[in-house]
């Protein structure tokens, strides 16, 4: 055997660092190709921008008439401006049940949801149906004489 | 590591996979003298697979309806994250696709390749284009801009020129005399479901032909 007197390579710690930096490059390249691909996925996946979604509602005071009930949209959701003696209230439409959309009703002076017959007083207190919980008033401030939500 | 190569080991006993991974991957060498325009038609389904993906995304803005379409287009494009990437990455690789399908073709023409016993390959693969080509004129309606409405009204107006049912045929796919609601709807029910369907159909046997008979060898 021509290799006999050959030093005997075997035993000796074999060193891994270049073997090692090829995968790691080669890993590396792997994870940012991957990358651009998940990233994009994963965004497009994240909630929109909606726009104008907080936008303020304003409505000025005088064209409220007493008894009657305004509906405007809040962040996507439906608020109920109801003008009594005293002045206005603001409730989120949504039903404390079930989340359907109350109506108001204006020959009673009551809310009416009409998924599974609750019953608001004007106050929003309970007055029958499945609901034990008030309807949600919406915070609202009055300056010169426009109602303003936000 | 361990772990995937622990779950690759409890299913390889059971389903006995590696034989036929070493088979039809890992030891099933590409002939040397193929060259790299032998690419094309894996190239295809790769667009196609990035059309399948992106066009998953898109799908959960959009609405297929006059009033809504264009706004919901925009909607992605301003409002959703990468949104502009995604919508632009589905137009351009629906014209990528076309375009690695007809250098796919023109390489298996040049070369003859269509040639006995792969003579089956050759006609799925143009039912192959004629339907990639319908994706896309399909898809080009649903944006609901000007030129797409106009794009599928001259498209529509083709098989006018068919004897004595050109009109007939016209208006079925119109759905109707014009240009509507009623067509957009038929073009997105085609477009995301039916084509979509026929074409993976077309693939299938056409991937499976090809592994029967193998890839052609220059001579
Ligand atoms: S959701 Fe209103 S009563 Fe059920």
């Amino acid at each position: 055997m021509a290799h006999e007197h050959e030093h005997d390579h075997s035993h000796e710690p074999v060193s891994n660092g270049r073997r090692r930096f090829c995968q790691m490059c080669i890993g590396g390249a792997a994870a940012i190709t991957v990358g651009t691909v998940v990233y994009p996925i994963v965004a497009f996946l994240k909630l929109p921008m909606r726009v104008g979604e907080s936008k303020p509602v304003e409505i000025e005071l005088e064209r409220l008439t007493v008894g009657q009930a305004y509906y405007a949209d809040f962040q996507g959701q439906q608020v109920i401006v109801v003008m009594a003696e005293d002045g206005p209230r603001v409730f989120n439409a949504s039903c404390t049940h079930l989340g359907c959309n109350v109506v108001w009703d204006t020959a009673h002076g009551n809310f009416h949801c009409p998924c599974h017959g609750a019953v608001f007083s004007g106050e929003g207190k309970v007055v029958s149906g499945p609901v034990s919980t008030p309807l949600r008033e919406v915070p609202f401030e009055v300056k010169n004489g426009t109602l303003i939500i936000s | 590591m361990r772990v995937i190569q622990a779950i690759y080991g409890w299913i390889d006993e059971r389903f006995d996979v590696t034989p036929e991974l070493e088979k039809n991957v890992t030891k099933k060498w590409v002939p040397r003298t193929l060259s790299w325009a032998g690419c094309f038609g894996g190239l295809a389904f790769f667009t196609f697979l990035v059309q399948v993906f992106t066009g998953m995304l898109l799908l959960m803005y959009y609405k297929p309806h006059p009033d809504a379409a264009w706004d919901s287009v925009t909607f992605i494009k301003s409002n959703v994250t990468m949104g502009w990437l995604v919508q632009r990455i589905h137009a351009v690789a629906a014209n990528l696709m076309i375009t690695l399908v007809l250098m796919h073709m023109a390489r298996i023409a040049y070369y003859k390749i269509y040639r006995a016993p792969r003579e089956l390959h050759w006609v799925s693969g143009v039912f192959l284009l004629l339907l990639t080509t319908m994706m896309a004129f399909t898809g080009y309606l649903l944006p609901w801009t000007q030129l797409s409405y106009w794009g599928a009204k001259v498209g529509t107006e083709i098989p006018s020129a068919v004897p004595y049912l050109g009109q007939d045929i016209v208006e079925w796919v119109r759905r109707g005399k014009a240009i509507s609601g009623e067509t957009l709807g038929f073009f997105f029910s085609l477009h995301i479901w039916i084509l979509p369907a026929i074409i993976s159909s077309f693939m299938g046997l056409h991937f499976v032909m090809i592994r029967r008979t193998g890839i052609s060898k220059p001579l």
